[in-house]
Order: C-alpha cells, then sequence, then structure tokens
C-alpha cells in the first residue's frame, strides 16, 4: 500500500510541477461581435490562446458559405456584413476542433444597406436625425470595441480549479463507489 | 486529440464508439480488485494532463500521457481514458459526447500498443529501459496523431496532408512525453517494479 501512495504522491507532484506554467488548453472558441458594418470575430482555446491563421467560414440561414476568412496573428477576423439574416461563423482548424457561433439578425444593424455615406449628405448643413443615429453609432461602436473584446476574454477564461478538483473528485468518487458495491456482494 | 462535434461523419462516430466498447469491455473483464486503485489514479492524471498546455508548434497541444498510462496501466487505460474524457467533455467542453467513442479509441489504443511494445522488450538493462520508456511514450502520440489524421480522412481532403499537420504539431508532445516517461518509469522501478501491470520485471 505504501508504494501505491508514493507513487500517488509522485504523479501528482509531477502533474503540479508541469501545470504551474498556466491551467489551459484544447477546448477551442469563437466568440463574434458586429462593429458598424463589420463582424468581428475572435477565435482562441479555452485559456485565452488566440488560434492563428485559422479558416473561419460564414454561413446563412440555409446553410450556404457566404464568405471565408483566415485568423490573423491575435485569432481575430473581420468580415463585412453579407447579409441581414441570422448569420453562422464556424471555425475549423483542420485537426478535429470545431466550434461555432451564431450572430441573431437582431445584433445586426437595421439598414446598414441604406448606410452609404454619398447617397446620405443631405443638401443643406442640418444634420438630419438619420445622419445624426449614424454619427451616435459610429462613436459608440469606437468606443464600445475594447469592452466587447474584453467581455469575449471574459467568457472564455478556460476551466477554473472548480473543474478541475471537481473531476478527479467524481473519478475517487467512482473507485468508492466500486468498492461499496463490492463489499456488498461479499 | 479531442475532436470537436459536429466534425465526423456518423460512419467515424459509430465506429470508433464500437471499438472503443470493445477494449472497455476487456479492459473491465481483466480488471481484478487491486487494480482498480491504480486505474483511477492515472484516470485523474490523465484527465489533468491535457490542462498542460504547450504553446509550441503549429497549434496549440497538450499533455496525453497515453505512454506512461498504457505501460502502467495495459489494458485498463480503456476505462480509465472514457471516464477522463468524459469528465473533460461534461467539465471543460473538450471534445464532446458524441465524438467520446472516437477520442478515446484514439488515445487508448495507442497506449496498448506502449504496453505491448514495453512487455515484449527484452529489457534487461537500465539502458534498454531507459530507451523503451521514451520510445513507448513518444510512439503512442505519434500513434494517436495519425489515428487523428485517419479519422478525418473521410471528412477532409488527403491523409498525408492531415497526417502530416497533426505529426508536425505534435512533435514537442511526442519528445516530452518520450522523456516523462523514462522518468516515471524510473521511479517507479526504484519504488516498486511490480506496479507496472503484466510488464516483465527482470530488470
Amino acid at each position: 500500500m505504501f508504494n501505491k501512495l508514493s507513487l500517488s504522491i509522485f504523479l501528482f507532484l509531477a502533474v503540479l510541477l508541469f501545470s504551474t506554467s498556466a491551467v489551459l488548453a484544447h477546448g477551442v472558441h469563437l466568440d463574434a461581435y458586429v462593429e458598424g458594418d463589420k463582424i468581428i470575430a475572435e477565435a482562441s482555446f479555452s485559456g485565452g490562446a488566440a488560434i492563428k491563421n485559422s479558416e473561419i467560414n460564414i454561413y446563412d440561414e440555409h446553410g450556404h458559405l457566404l464568405n471565408t476568412s483566415q485568423t490573423d496573428e491575435n485569432g481575430i477576423a473581420e468580415f463585412k456584413i453579407p447579409v441581414l439574416e441570422d448569420l453562422r461563423l464556424v471555425l475549423n482548424d483542420n485537426l478535429g476542433h470545431q466550434a461555432q457561433y451564431i450572430i441573431e439578425r437582431s445584433k445586426l444593424p437595421a439598414e446598414f444597406q441604406s448606410s452609404d455615406p454619398e447617397s446620405k449628405r443631405g443638401a443643406a448643413n442640418v444634420v438630419s436625425e438619420e445622419q445624426l443615429r449614424k454619427i451616435v453609432r459610429e462613436e459608440l461602436n469606437k468606443k464600445l470595441a475594447p469592452i466587447n473584446h474584453n467581455l469575449v476574454k471574459l467568457a472564455n477564461s478556460g476551466p477554473g480549479m472548480t473543474e478541475i478538483i471537481g473531476g478527479i473528485g467524481y473519478i475517487f468518487g467512482l473507485m468508492g463507489l466500486y468498492f461499496y458495491f463490492k463489499k456488498r456482494e461479499n | 486529440m479531442h475532436i470537436s462535434e459536429g466534425v465526423l461523419s456518423a460512419p467515424v462516430l459509430i465506429g470508433g464508439a464500437a471499438l472503443t466498447a470493445a477494449g472497455v469491455t476487456v479492459g473491465l473483464k481483466k480488471m481484478k480488485d487491486q487494480d482498480i486503485p491504480r486505474t483511477a489514479l492515472i484516470s485523474a492524471a490523465l484527465f489533468v494532463a491535457s490542462l498542460i498546455h504547450l504553446p509550441l508548434g503549429p497549434t496549440s497541444v497538450h499533455l496525453i500521457l497515453n505512454g506512461t498510462a498504457g505501460i502502467i496501466l495495459g489494458w485498463q487505460i480503456f476505462p480509465a481514458i472514457l471516464i477522463s474524457l468524459f469528465l473533460q467533455s461534461i467539465l471543460f467542453q473538450f471534445g464532446g459526447i458524441t465524438t467520446l467513442g472516437i477520442n478515446t479509441f484514439n488515445i487508448a489504443f495507442p497506449g496498448i500498443a506502449a504496453y505491448y511494445l514495453f512487455s515484449f522488450a527484452k529489457i534487461n538493462s537500465n539502458f534498454r529501459l531507459g530507451i523503451f520508456s521514451f520510445i513507448s511514450g513518444g510512439f503512442s502520440v505519434f500513434l494517436t496523431s495519425i489515428l487523428v489524421a485517419f479519422s478525418l480522412v473521410f471528412t477532409e481532403q488527403s491523409f498525408l496532408e492531415i497526417a502530416k499537420l497533426s505529426v508536425a504539431s505534435h512533435l514537442p508532445v511526442i519528445i516530452i512525453e518520450g522523456i516523462i516517461t523514462v522518468f516515471v518509469v524510473f521511479s517507479i522501478k526504484k519504488i516498486n517494479i511490480n506496479i507496472l501491470g503484466g510488464v516483465k520485471q527482470n530488470v
């Protein structure tokens, strides 16, 4: 029994030693938000490491492929909003990791097709209500971009201590359960 | 390793699940009462191992430790990996329930290969013990990356391309796990060689 105990202590120390670097890992996440007439997609491994040079496809609500983009060094890819309907973004790294994110129609700007700046210029210097809305929206987008970015990061902080300890607990719980039933059999 | 939900087609998923079911059955049949704590312990270690992340190579990869686990557990690696992957999928959202079968097989089968490689090798010196530990640890990760490429071949384009990418991204893990296996085997040898399930004890 003592030997098994020593082995267990060794293994856990070995694991602890290696996990000090950072508790990071291998789920993949895809998050996206709308900024002006663009969709910003952020791809990361759980724990926050960016997925570089990975392909992100964007599909319409009928599953037709609309556009494809590559993530940059920070795991960020940009799309022009292609159509005003529910859009599905899919990340696939070709090694079996896949994640998706759905942007609902309600999150897209109401009338981006008519947001061509030239056609909006009124004859007079008076700022129309429409133009004012547009300016406010642009400024808000600028201000909200870093907040959006941080929200994405927060939502994707990877598994915490609770999950890790909990999982180990489940495993030893199973072991106890097996022995319990074994003992009742005898 | 943690192939996500929705990537693979149904025949691959069902095939993987069937192979895993067979492996788990053999593992449980061969499992004696005194193997239980060892299996649970290794299962817990495997569960935590994939949180250890190596920012090397083209993608981010993590430790698997299936070679080490295979040498220690033998066929019990199947139930051990099944449990740790199941808990990872519900607690960490790695992989998924539908891909549990194929993922378990991709990791556990190379562990069995390492176990047999280790048992059948004539190990009569410390040098050979070290060499075979390194090869078993590294080879099982290599085999896992090949199996991952093979499971993806039905959905992706060319096997060679994926296999290259898969092996290349696991290259650091192959080397690191080889070294870890050497350390673990030598520590076990110092403590009690009988812990290595079924491996010949003539060192």
